[in-house]
């Protein structure tokens, strides 16, 4: 019964966002408010009923109902409680109607806080979040419903895969999709714009906050999603270039490209058609994400669904909107008023290089995820593009990028001093150096380009800092004033030096990482001790054990240093009885200069095993960097100026005085 | 600067660094990218030792020898066979009668010198190259495939 | 009946959302001009950035100058909003036409895809099912989870393993005689059963694994008939015919005449016997002369006795071995269509004998036959 209300409440979201997606905007060409609004309630009615359905999906999964062809294809009655709610998610019908849940749940946030936007742009950008939902209900119910049943009822699941049995892994695809999906606010918003053919400040202002937080999912996300390959895939690799994780970076390039050009945009009322563009192929880039994953064109360790008839139909999604946005775009741009020119050397300046690396980067990045598809459809000869050619384009325009960095926030807006900017940064640029030939130096050499690597990460983390100094006048003002000065400054500002603070800090977690990594393989037989990178592994044998619906061999590791017993790592062979799937499960424990990775292979017949021993130097700050990165947004974001909706302090006291009597 | 000026500054460096980066892009693919073959297109190329490609085929039933980290099997299209060597730990699903992808050199003494072996990753799974080549040969009926 | 009802009410909300979308609007709700919002913020920003010293004074007075500017044009601007007004299809018809509309349309692709009459069937409401009803796979389910929590309960390791032996689930088999070997204690029925899942693991083929824990199994208690009947046919697989002969006989003697196998070894002893008389396997100097053979007469060779194999195990039928060494024979020759046909033959041979026709299946599996 509960499968039929999910069924049907799918059916009754789609009814709504049918009106959600045409009646505003036929308001906004009449100019009746009244019909415009109606969005509003729209949006909100549609979330209620998508999140009802959601909701039928899990309690079908939690009572393990198998006469739901889903549940029975991703779940086990003997699977704990937690993936059995997380596996509602952990396949492709289920993911789909979180990615549907997920986008109505951003346009009731439009629909409930959006009272000082302007009513036709709020009307017409809900009515194109109405289309997406549309499209993607349709998608749901046409090829893949959750919600289809089985007869004659089987008695017991096959399963969830189980290296999606983990608790990262259950958070990552609704992080990824908050983040793509989010990004649909800024598209919608574009579309308005051009469907209106205005576009001010107001546009920008409301379109950054949405950004950001999409941003900011999307940042944590693809965090999550390389810590899970690091720890469950057993490979000892954090990226690997995957053309998976390519579809949720390029969004993510591109929405870091948007969220810089919607401030220049905001601030100086310029890039503006450029920054309508950019939103266009954020969302667009999100949509090729969802498309290249969902339908399995690429060879990836991720594909989970192969199904040509559900690719086909994101491919004519995606079609259609991407296709519709640029043919809308082409024809309403050259009528959007254009902004001022500016001064090359400017923050604005700064912002509009910053964009240009980062759409070419893009671009690069494209490429490289596409050209094997575009070469066997045209020629049927198969290709692999690898993280050798993304190191080499990816990383040289990177490079420069990183670099200009800290110029940017110093750099005054409309016209900057670039050598006085210079003079400062002397500073920040010394010690960098300092440190870059520090490190070369304290290792006997070793790689040039390690050292200048952290040179450079270093030149970033302080760089930020030193912006936020310079603006309180540390040192050259009393500590009280300086201090008093920190305290009034915007939460954005601090935001930013969080986040570019934070790129320092995942390049030095890579930069360690891809340089000093020890790698050994090797056969440890049961009471053999090995010395890897200043541990001690004692290999103390191998027990068995049974989890709840796997069973396992654990080899028990004693690591010491100088003596001292410091961790006991426990990598494990699993094999999942339902599936008879084995998996790997690496024995990781992070110390402060990096990580211990054990990996635990074959038995060689003597009772001895093979295993893989990585040392990661400095690997956990990749994902502590992206981390500081989401928590500059958060700062930037509870910033009043960012805040979508906040009631206004001003506005508030002329209320406060009592309203004459009417 | 003038307006002109000024327009002719950032159009440029847009130019600059995008020529870069399109450079890069063409050198980079040039050097890196990877082919993909399977046994029967080896010996019908005739590669030359030291090519680096991706092997795809089923790993031939009895074919694995291993001794230590030192593993020996056939990879197999079931038309052709090469012996394939290998030095680490190998995949999960790493099994006899099981799709696989290795990536590595051709040997000088003939064979395949891999440095990474990549088997199907799950049960439903099989490189979609690897079924391709064995659906063009007909060998190959199903499992992965769309109904 | 209670689904209609909630139906009723989902649609009725439906329903409510639209006619409350669609309510007459406020005459108090005023359009705003979000520009002069805006610019007025950043102007505000602005001075309190001067006051506490984050912008130059300078800097701040051509801000201002220019935000200024801006405001002025907004509110130019606004003059745009004020052809917003309402009055269309201002009566309630409108919204109930909406709102039956959107009702109808959900219920009418309901009724084309929806199994309104199919009940959920919960995990947990199939457990208090009458154990009369209960399948074997639902109790096996129920004896799992109990595993799952105490997997050192040896009791039931020994009450699933042979569940799993005789579901053809030989992994699970080993997994479970193996564990309730371990903490019970090994005997001869755990020791015979490991060994017949580890032959039903490896597709018939009886591996130096299961033939230890067979050989311990019929020392242990040399009544069991099960384990020797499998050590008699690895001598078969080993080519010790003659021996195997032997055991085969030696087993009839001991047997009662009335045992259930009796049959199987009879046939079983035939077979043997006409391999043993009508079509040995290539002897040595057979094997030495192949050896010397040019390609195509090796391939000659090859195709006769496969062809010999063929024609009298289509004729008399024979032991499983023989019909299996056709089918791969036939894949070594390429020729799959004659494999599977060779396949159905065994099967049809053996439908009766669930471990003969696991072993057809797993052989299949492994040449990539299945159908």
């Amino acid at each position: 019964m509960i499968a039929e209300i999910g069924h049907f409440a799918t059916l009754l979201a789609l009814s709504l966002a049918l009106l959600q997606g045409s009646l505003p905007i036929w308001g906004a060409a009449k100019g009746d408010l009244r019909i415009m609004n109606s969005a509003r309630t729209f949006a909100v009615g549609q979330f209620l009923f998508v999140a009802f359905a959601f909701a039928c999906l899990i309690a079908l999964y939690v009572r393990s109902d198998f006469s739901v062809l889903n549940v029975w294809e991703n779940s086990h009655s003997a699977k704990p409680l937690l993936y059995k709610v997380t596996g509602a998610w952990g396949n492709h019908e289920g993911s789909m109607l979180l990615w549907v849940l997920i986008l109505a749940f951003f346009g009731a946030l439009v629909a409930l806080f959006g009272d000082n936007l302007p009513p036709r742009l709020r009307a017409n950008s809900l009515a194109v979040q109405g289309w997406i939902s549309i499209a993607f209900l349709l998608f749901i119910l046409i090829t893949s419903n959750p919600f289809a049943r089985l007869f004659p009822v089987p008695l017991d699941g096959q399963d969830l895969n189980p290296i999606l049995q983990d608790i990262s892994l259950a958070i990552h695809p609704p992080l990824l999709y908050a983040g793509y999906v989010g990004f649909s606010m800024a598209f919608s918003f574009a579309i308005a714009a051009l469907i209106e053919g205005k576009i001010d400040a107001a546009w920008a202002r409301w379109v950054r906050p949405w950004t950001l937080l999409a941003w900011m999912f999307l940042t944590a996300g693809i965090s999550m999603g390389s810590w899970w390959a690091y720890y469950e895939l057993g490979w000892g690799g954090w990226w690997f270039w995957d053309p998976v994780e390519n579809a949720s970076f390029m969004p993510w390039l591109a929405g870091t490209a948007l969220l810089h050009s919607a401030l220049v945009m905001e601030r100086r009322d310029a890039l503006k058609v450029w920054t309508i563009l950019l939103a266009i192929l954020t969302f667009s880039l999100s949509l090729l994400g969802t498309f290249l994953v969902r339908s399995g064109v690429l060879t990836s360790v991720h594909a989970f669904a192969v199904d040509a008839a559900r690719g086909v139909f994101i491919l004519v999604i995606m079609g259609i909107f991407v296709g519709g946005a640029l043919t809308l775009f082409a024809w309403r741009a050259p009528r959007l008023r254009q902004g001022g020119l500016f001064a090359p050397i400017s923050r604005e300046g700064a912002l509009v290089l910053n964009n240009l690396f980062l759409a070419t980067a893009t671009a690069a990045v494209f490429i490289g995820t596409l050209y094997p598809l575009l070469l066997e459809a045209l020629t049927g000869e198969k290709i692999s593009v690898g993280a050798p050619f993304f190191n080499k384009t990816f990383g040289p325009l990177m490079v420069p990028l990183l670099i200009l960095v800290p110029f940017g926030p110093m750099l005054a807006w409309k016209r900057g001093d670039l050598l006085a900017v210079a003079q400062r940064l002397a500073v920040v640029a010394a010690f960098a150096l300092i440190v870059a030939g520090a490190v070369y130096w304290s290792l006997n050499g070793g790689p040039v380009l390690a050292a200048l690597g952290v040179g450079l990460a270093v030149w970033l983390i302080a760089g930020a800092v030193f912006e936020i100094l310079w603006r309180v006048k540390f040192m050259r003002a009393p500590f009280a004033e300086a201090f008093r000065r920190a305290g009034g400054l915007p939460r954005a500002a601090w935001g930013t030096m969080l986040a570019h603070a934070g790129v320092g800090v995942v390049l030095l977690g890579i930069v360690g990482v891809t340089s000093w990594k020890t790698e050994v393989i090797t056969t440890v037989a049961p009471g053999e001790t090995l010395t890897v990178a200043g541990s001690e592994l004692t290999f103390e044998g191998i027990s068995s054990r049974e989890g709840p619906n796997y069973s396992e061999e654990v080899a028990q590791f004693t690591v010491r240093r100088e003596g001292e017993v410091v961790a006991i790592l426990e990598p494990a062979k699993r094999l999942y009885t339902v599936r008879r799937q084995p998996t790997t499960e690496a024995g990781i424990k992070s110390f402060i200069g990096g990580d211990l990775y054990l990996v635990l292979g074959e038995a060689t017949g003597d009772g001895s095993y093979i295993i893989r021993i990585y040392d990661n130097p400095l690997v956990t700050l990749i994902w502590i960097g992206t981390y500081i990165m989401v928590l500059g947004g958060m700062v930037s974001l509870s910033d009043r100026r960012l805040r979508v909706g906040a009631p206004r302090k001003r506005a508030a006291k002329p209320v406060s005085a009592p309203a004459p009597a009417e | 600067m003038t307006r002109k000026q000024r327009r002719f500054t950032v159009i440029g460096l847009a130019m600059g660094v995008l020529a870069i980066a399109a450079a890069l892009v063409f050198v980079a693919l040039e050097d890196t990218i990877v082919f993909f073959y399977s046994p029967t297109d080896i010996v019908e190329m005739k590669l030359d030792p030291g090519t680096r490609f991706r092997l795809g085929g089923l790993v031939s039933v009895g074919s694995i020898e291993q001794d230590g980290q030192h593993v020996k099997f056939v990879i197999t299209d079931t038309t052709t066979d090469i012996n394939v060597t290998y030095n680490g730990i190998l995949p999960d699903l790493f099994r006899e009668g099981q799709g696989v992808i290795a990536e590595g050199v051709l040997a000088v003494a003939g064979g395949f010198e891999a440095d990474t072996v990549l088997a199907k990753h799950d049960e439903n799974y099989m490189p979609p190259e690897v079924a391709e080549k064995l659906r063009e040969q007909g060998h190959w009926q199903g499992e992965g495939q769309a109904e | 009946m209670s689904l209609w009802i909630m139906f009723a009410l989902m649609a009725a909300s439906v329903g409510i959302i639209v006619l409350v979308a669609l309510r007459p609007a406020r005459a108090t709700e005023q359009t705003i001009n979000a520009d002069l919002l805006v610019y007025s913020d950043q102007l505000a920003t602005l001075e309190a950035d001067l006051e506490s010293g984050q912008i130059e004074t300078g800097e701040a007075e051509t801000a201002k100058i220019e935000i200024s500017r801006r405001l002025l044009a907004a509110g130019k601007f606004s003059a745009g909003n004020s052809d917003i007004g309402t009055g269309i299809f201002s009566g309630p018809t409108f919204p109930v036409f909406l709102a039956t509309s959107a009702v109808l349309l959900s219920l009418g692709v309901y009724a084309l895809n929806g199994n309104p009459d199919f009940a959920g069937v919960p995990f947990a409401g199939r457990q208090s099912e009458s154990p009369q009803d209960q399948s074997i796979p639902a109790l096996l389910a129920q004896i799992e989870e109990h595993l799952a929590q105490a997997p050192e309960d040896g009791q039931g390791w020994e009450l699933i393993a042979p569940i799993y032996l005789r579901l053809g689930r030989f992994n699970e088999a080993v997994r479970a005689f193996a564990n309730a070997g371990r903490i019970l204690g090994a005997n001869a029925p755990r020791l015979a059963g490991l060994g017949v899942a580890l032959v039903g693991v490896n597709g018939g083929t009886i591996i130096q694994e299961a033939r230890q824990a067979l050989v311990q199994a019929v020392n242990l208690d040399p009544t069991l008939v099960r384990p020797r009947l499998l050590l008699i046919i690895a001598l078969e697989q080993d080519g010790n015919l003659l021996e195997a002969r032997e055991a085969w006989q030696s087993l009839l003697r001991e047997s009662a005449e009335d045992a259930p196998w009796r049959e199987a070894v009879t046939t079983r002893l035939a077979a043997l016997e006409e391999r043993i008389e009508g079509a040995p396997g290539p002897d040595q100097s057979q094997i030495d002369a192949a050896g010397q053979m040019s390609p195509e007469d090796r391939q000659a060779m090859v195709t006769r006795m496969v062809g010999q194999l063929a024609a009298r195990l289509e004729a008399d039928g024979g032991p499983l071995s023989d019909w299996m060494r056709l089918v791969r024979s036939y894949m070594v020759l390429q020729q799959e269509d004659e494999a599977r046909a060779a396949l159905a033959n065994a099967r049809a041979q053996y439908v009766r004998d669930e471990v003969a026709m696991e072993q057809i299946a797993a052989t299949a599996r492994s040449l990539s036959l299945e159908e």
